[in-house]
């Protein structure tokens, strides 16, 4: 992946400037470019989703409090992900603190993490569902035509960039824009109705 | 627009195209939820989890830091969208 990292790492400099001059409105797409990449981090320390989103928020507040404090000597993802690893961390700690008289530090997180691994915080029915919708995602990629398959294989599974992939594929890069672009669209077009039913809003 | 969407998971846009998109995904929340589900679906194929994020995740940080100073800054308004 990353054709472009700098243009990205350009830009999300060019938006904590703007932040850091009030421009609050700069500091939503900011929130839309990591807000994946963020709640997918917190959730490997915080399994229950809905507690990894309440953290991810946080990392964003801190984020913007402090923003004014980036001065770009890192790129800003970089910056992110360590309030984003930190937050994570002292929430376990504040959790395992809250269930516990012992005195847990920052170094017994991981201890910690391991133990929330264990505690189921999905519902039967819950479960469930998520394993028809990766079911779904399954099917819906064995079924697509091989050329749309193998692209988007190799972008999702093997992480290569798409010029990586045109060369693999032997064609343009635009094929292969296309060809992931159809996949994803195939899978969304399966998926959609699960989601309503499972309210997923 | 939603081929955009797409590219803009795996890096491929410029610098130009993802702050239109960017802009654009702010003022069309069907695209936001396009974006929302590639992702899940993307993070899913990846991992075997499918993490889904709630309606108002963004909007909440829009709340709070409506009226959250930064550190070091004066309080100030937000000016709105600068770049077109």
């Amino acid at each position: 992946m990353n054709s472009y990292p700098k243009n990205s790492e350009q830009l999300d400099r060019e938006l904590v400037l703007r932040v850091q001059h009030g421009d609050k409105s700069a500091f939503d797409f900011l929130v839309i470019k990591y807000q994946h990449k963020i709640i997918q981090l917190v959730n490997r320390y915080v399994k229950d989703v809905s507690d990894a989103q309440d953290v991810a928020q946080e990392v964003f507040i801190k984020a913007y409090r402090a923003i004014h404090s980036f001065r770009g000597d890192a790129a800003f993802y970089t910056w992110l992900y360590r309030i984003a690893v930190n937050t994570a961390k002292n929430d376990l700690v504040t959790r395992s603190r809250r269930h516990s008289n012992y005195q847990v530090d920052i170094q017994t997180a991981e201890v910690v993490e391991n133990l929330l691994q264990l505690q189921d915080m999905e519902t039967p029915e819950t479960q469930l569902l998520n394993q028809e919708i990766l079911t779904t995602i399954k099917k819906t990629i064995d079924n697509l035509p091989e050329e749309m398959r193998i692209a988007i294989t190799l972008c999702e599974f093997d992480g290569l960039s798409y010029e990586a992939i045109a060369q693999a594929m032997d064609c343009p890069v635009g094929t292969v824009r296309s060809r992931i672009f159809r996949a994803r669209e195939a899978i969304d077009h399966e998926l959609t109705p699960l989601l309503i039913y499972g309210n997923f809003r | 627009m939603t081929e955009k969407i797409s590219r803009f998971l795996d890096d491929d846009l410029s610098h130009d195209e993802t702050l239109h998109l960017l802009k654009t995904i702010t003022e069309q929340p069907d695209l936001k939820d396009k974006l929302k589900r590639y992702a899940a679906v993307s993070h899913a194929i990846k991992t075997d989890d499918f993490l889904w994020i709630s309606i108002d995740f963004a909007m909440r940080i829009q709340q709070e830091i409506q009226q959250t100073p930064i550190d070091g800054l004066p309080h100030q308004p937000s000016d709105g969208y600068l770049l077109q």
